[in-house]
């Protein structure tokens, strides 16, 4: 039983301009101690899919409740009855946002914030939960903590809050954590430091974590396996020396062509034409395949499923009917491929 | 059947196209009008012969039949579209708010109803089926039966003490509270966003001696500082509108001071600074136009609460004496009269809380036509 | 794209910007904020230099300050000779007609109720010489399409726009009054991955057919590697590197710059062999409370490191092949690159 395990999310948002399919059918699955890495632009659904994890998806009008399954260790979390929510909510499963400004409360002390999610995910008496607090803050390497946990959000640096709403998230000894864009608004030596630290937690715990992003770079820093997210599905998945050394979808090769390391000689850049159209506008056939340099004419048809790819270990997973685990990529090329070899 | 009878109707073709709304309001209007005058054709000709009132019904009358006639033409012969290219407009923005206002059902009620008010002040002369100042019951040959009347046929809203007929003495009122209402808001909005754009813009001295003055003028309790001016100078409608806006416009002036400082630091203003515009250029082509979103609401949510200080100003006898009624006027002569004749006070009330609320439902629809326009981004 | 030409269209000298707080300062405490603590540099026609650096390095300060956007405390900014700080208003005219600014954020950068058309039909109105109205279409026409929009697009909204076409309106914004100095803040930092590398396409096109020198101030060092032909690294408010770029992503000499690369890129880092640099402990200074001396000397790894650093700011002294760096400890074993 995996961790996490997902199965044909649909997450679709009733707007102004017609339904926008956010989430359109992702599968993948997180097993215990993992770290997975989600890799989308702006109109992927990658906040969208992580928000419909912890059930915080907005509420508004337009937001129509996830189709498809989400199983923590097989509890499924698409309507699961709200106070088993909470309790894994904060508890068992831990998020981090991308503002910690915005996110950490501007009229409490970071210590009462903290000591607020130890008092209400472990059964801690006031004292026993204020020396954890410390102790939190500690592992996630705020020196002098004890001055720290007095201070107020705004008195702290963007790293410093940054790693508070990681102590914070570790509160209720999660199992799995799940950090949106979290190093995103961060100083490039910062955001090193954030991601060394997540991966250093992550291991010692032994915690699973689904790190999302939309820097390729960060991500394959500190995750097992990716996954790229494009209109709302998973167009590749796979280890992460396998994706970066030799992607097979176009826009993972697209993602990578544009965004050469700092290592390599200048060369000129080739961008992805065009952009990401409106979510309420994607194309029939394969979403991907106006933007696609290598686009068949099948493309502009149907739209490929996500096919483990042949000779990988997904492709014998596959056969036994189990998904979202290997190297797979979802792209007509592929099929064409083993077709006529 | 066809093109022909469409055309002598206006409204016919929206309806038949599915364009409830604009084809029910213009059909309704203009065969109502057509109606009116017809009923009261003497009234109508005897009209260019009257005064300044008669001579604004006629002319409402007419431009209203016509503005009806051919927007309903033009609508289905034009594309309606606007000129491309052109100035340093605000169109765009305008379109989409109105969109969205539509939609809003409270809004729209507000907006009929304020309206249909004016409309029915223009054309007061002949709505109303008696003079304002007719008294029947004192003279040769009168039925003193007529002093307070109850509702009838004749008299839709009773009469009054000195049997003046309610109905047409709140059209004719409606004149005072509503013209008050929309001059005073239009003056202090202008010294408003004027002197608020200078402070927030230029910062500074300047910004510090308007806010002070700013303060003086807000620490007085409004009312009192009212009833003081008025006092003190004879109560005519100038002197009620200057003092009523003079009472007003710190508000508005914090208002777009708010608006224009906020404005400031958004980086299009840096950049026509970059481009080497000059500040005036820069604050009343380019950070006004944008300001002036919040500042409406306020605005429009202001002239409902302008006309229950006119009423309440009248109410207490410091109001226009004018040989005109005014809703508060109306109030003040019937509260007496409270408890026998109950018609000769709450009906300038009833017409005084319709349009105060007709005026915030606008508002409040402004404000949410408005405000999400700002927020554009696109969804993770 | 380097020409060989040595003509300085540009000089710095000592540029120095502190101000007030507004409303007495929270947090880390009241005091002047120490933006800019003394910024020298050149600038060659046709090149262009990307200045580096993270939050309270002083960058953003530094871009406005060149333009005059923000007068800044002290030093000089010399425009072919003359002056950008002192100049009289009507100099100071001509010169916005000269240098221009595109800035990071795309929808806010652009005023949400003029629509693309009028926008830069005023800014050629307001700048040119009774220029017909004819005249001024076409090349409004023109301008739209130097960015890679299309001529009709002068009919929509900034709303209407994608992120990307926003910041190419926004170019097209700053070329219409045909400078010959561009100054970018950020500008593909707040859009899509896949849109970044078509702006900076367009970039090095525009560079290239108009003969533009460019500013680039980044925080994203690939950006940099793409399109810059040097790098000045900027710490605390003070320039502390200053190299051709290639030599900058190989051979780094600064140790901050060391580090920001390892930050950057970990694996690169450890090919090179950098030992202690690849983790970088500790924050940005904080610009109320700068160090004193060497400015990166709290988090500075170097092996060398020693009470000169704390005590004397580090004189910026010039390495072979036009490398600048400001390092006590790097100047004296310099004989790389």
């Amino acid at each position: 039983m995996s961790l996490l395990e997902i199965q044909d999310l649909r997450v679709h948002l009733r707007t102004q301009g017609g339904t926008a399919r956010a989430v359109d059918g992702v599968d993948f699955r997180l097993e215990e101690g993992e770290a997975v890495g989600l890799v989308g632009e702006s109109g992927s659904g990658k906040t969208i899919l992580a928000l419909s994890i912890l059930g915080l998806l907005p509420q508004g009008s337009g937001t129509i409740l996830p189709e498809g399954s989400i199983r923590f260790r097989g509890e499924e979390l698409v309507g699961m009855d709200r106070n088993r929510l909470r309790e894994i909510r904060g508890g068992e499963v831990a998020m981090v946002f991308q503002e910690p400004m915005t996110s950490l409360n501007p009229v409490f002390t970071v210590g009462s914030q903290i000591q607020e999610a130890v008092e209400l995910h472990r059964p801690l008496g006031r004292g026993a939960a204020q020396a954890e607090t410390l102790r939190l803050l500690q592992e996630v390497g705020i020196p002098d903590a004890g001055a720290r946990a007095a201070s107020y959000p705004h008195q702290l640096s963007g790293g410093m809050r940054q790693r508070a709403m990681i102590a914070m998230a570790l509160a209720g000894e999660p199992s799995l954590l799940v950090a949106d864009e979290s190093t995103t608004a961060l100083d490039v030596t910062i955001q090193a430091q954030i991601l060394k630290l997540l991966k250093s937690v992550q291991t010692r715990l032994g915690m699973g974590l689904l790190l999302i992003s939309h820097d390729l770079s960060v991500v394959s820093r500190v995750c097992d396996r990716i996954l790229i997210l494009y209109g709302g599905r998973v167009v590749e998945s796979g280890p992460t020396r396998e994706i970066l050394e030799a992607p097979k979808h176009p826009y993972t090769r697209g993602l990578l062509g544009s965004r050469l390391s700092i290592d390599d000689r200048r060369r000129t850049l080739r961008p992805i034409p065009g952009e990401v159209p409106e979510a309420t506008d994607w194309p029939p056939g394969c979403k991907f395949h106006p933007r696609c340099q290598e686009v068949l004419d099948r493309c502009h048809r149907e739209e490929p499923n996500l096919l483990p790819m042949a000779g990988s270990q997904g492709a014998v997973e596959a056969r036994s009917g189990v998904p979202g685990t290997g190297r797979e990529a979802r792209c007509w090329l592929l099929v064409e491929e083993e077709v006529e070899p | 059947m066809g093109s022909r009878v469409r055309f002598v109707l206006p409204g016919l073709p929206h309806l038949f196209r599915g364009r409830v709304l604009e084809g029910g309001v213009a059909l309704f209007l203009w065969l109502g009008l057509l109606a009116l005058s017809g009923l009261r054709m003497d009234r109508v000709l005897q009209a260019p012969s009257g005064d300044i009132g008669d001579w604004v019904a006629l002319l409402t009358l007419l431009g209203v039949l016509a503005g009806v006639w051919i927007w309903s033409a033009k609508d289905e012969v034009g594309g309606g579209g606007g000129a491309p290219g052109g100035s340093v407009g605000s169109r765009g923005v305008s379109v989409e708010g109105w969109r969205v206002f539509r939609k809003d059902p409270m809004a729209m009620a507000g907006l009929g109803i304020v309206l249909a008010f004016y409309l029915a002040m223009l054309l007061a002369p002949f709505l109303a089926p008696f003079e304002p100042e007719a008294r029947g019951a004192f003279e040769v040959g009168g039925d003193m039966a007529l002093r307070l009347a109850a509702p009838s046929s004749t008299h839709l809203m009773g009469t009054d003490q000195y049997s003046q007929d309610v109905l047409s003495r709140i059209l004719y009122g409606a004149r005072i509270s509503l013209t008050v209402g929309l001059l005073a808001v239009g003056l202090s909005l202008t010294i408003g966003v004027f002197l608020g754009a200078i402070a927030g813009y230029l910062g500074g001295r300047i910004d510090t001696s308007i806010m002070r003055f700013v303060d003086m003028v807000m620490a007085f309790p409004r009312l009192v500082l009212l009833l003081a001016i008025v006092a003190l100078f004879q109560p005519s409608i100038l002197v009620i509108v200057l003092a009523l806006a003079f009472t007003q416009w710190p508000f508005t002036t914090r208002m777009v001071r708010g608006e224009i400082l906020a404005l400031k630091g958004r980086e299009f203003s840096e950049a026509a600074h970059a481009l080497g515009f000059s500040r005036r250029r820069i604050l009343f082509m380019h950070l006004l136009p944008n300001a002036m979103g919040p500042v409406i609401v306020v605005a429009t949510l202001g002239i409902g609460n302008i006309i229950l200080l006119e009423a309440g100003l009248s109410f207490l006898g410091l109001g226009v004496r004018a040989s005109t009624p005014s809703w508060g006027f109306m109030l003040f002569e019937g509260w007496d009269y409270m408890m026998d004749a109950w018609w000769v006070a709450a009906f300038p009330g009833l017409a005084i809380v319709l349009v105060v609320l007709a005026f915030n439902l606008v508002g409040d629809g402004l404000r949410d036509a408005l405000d999400p326009r700002q927020r554009e981004g696109r969804s993770q | 794209m380097t020409n060989g030409s040595e003509e300085f269209i540009l000089s710095v000298i000592g540029l120095t910007h502190s101000f007030a707080q507004k409303g007495g300062g929270r947090g880390e405490g009241k005091g002047p904020v120490h933006a800019l603590r003394g910024v020298s540099f050149d600038l060659k026609k046709g090149e262009c230099l990307a200045v580096v650096g993270e939050s309270g390095s002083g960058k953003t300060t530094l871009a406005r300050s060149l333009l005059r956007l923000v007068q800044p405390t002290g030093g000089e900014v010399s425009y072919r000779g003359t002056d950008v700080l002192t100049m009289n208003p009507d100099d100071l005219l001509a010169f916005r007609r000269k240098a221009q600014i595109v800035f990071q954020d795309p929808f806010g950068s652009l005023n949400p109720r003029l629509r693309a058309g009028p926008m830069l039909d005023e800014i050629l109105q307001v700048h040119g010489d009774s220029v017909s109205r004819g005249t001024r279409q076409l090349r409004v026409a023109e301008l739209l399409q130097l960015v890679g929009l299309h001529p009709s697009h002068a009919e929509r909204y900034p709303h209407e726009f994608s992120g990307g076409q926003r910041q190419r309106l926004g170019i097209a914004r700053a070329l219409s009054v045909g400078p010959e100095l561009l100054i970018l803040d950020e500008p593909v930092s707040a859009l899509d991955l896949s849109v970044q590398a078509q702006i900076l396409n367009l970039l090095r096109d525009l560079q290239e057919r108009l003969a533009l020198t460019i500013i680039l101030v980044a925080h994203d060092l690939t950006v940099v590697r793409q399109v810059a032909d040097r790098v000045a690294v900027m710490y605390g408010g003070k320039v502390v590197e200053v190299s051709p770029v290639q030599g900058l992503f190989e051979t780094p000499v600064h140790p901050y710059t060391k580090g920001l690369l390892a930050a950057a890129d970990p694996d690169a880092a450890s090919v090179r062999g950098e030992g202690p640099w690849d983790l970088l402990t500790g924050e940005p200074p904080s610009p109320i409370r700068p160090p004193a001396g060497c400015p990166f000397h709290p988090r500075c790894p170097h092996p060398a490191k020693d009470q000169e650093c704390a005590e004397k700011p580090p004189e910026v002294r010039g390495l072979p092949r036009g490398r600048k760096v400001a390092c006590w400890k790097e100047i004296e074993g310099a004989d790389r690159a």
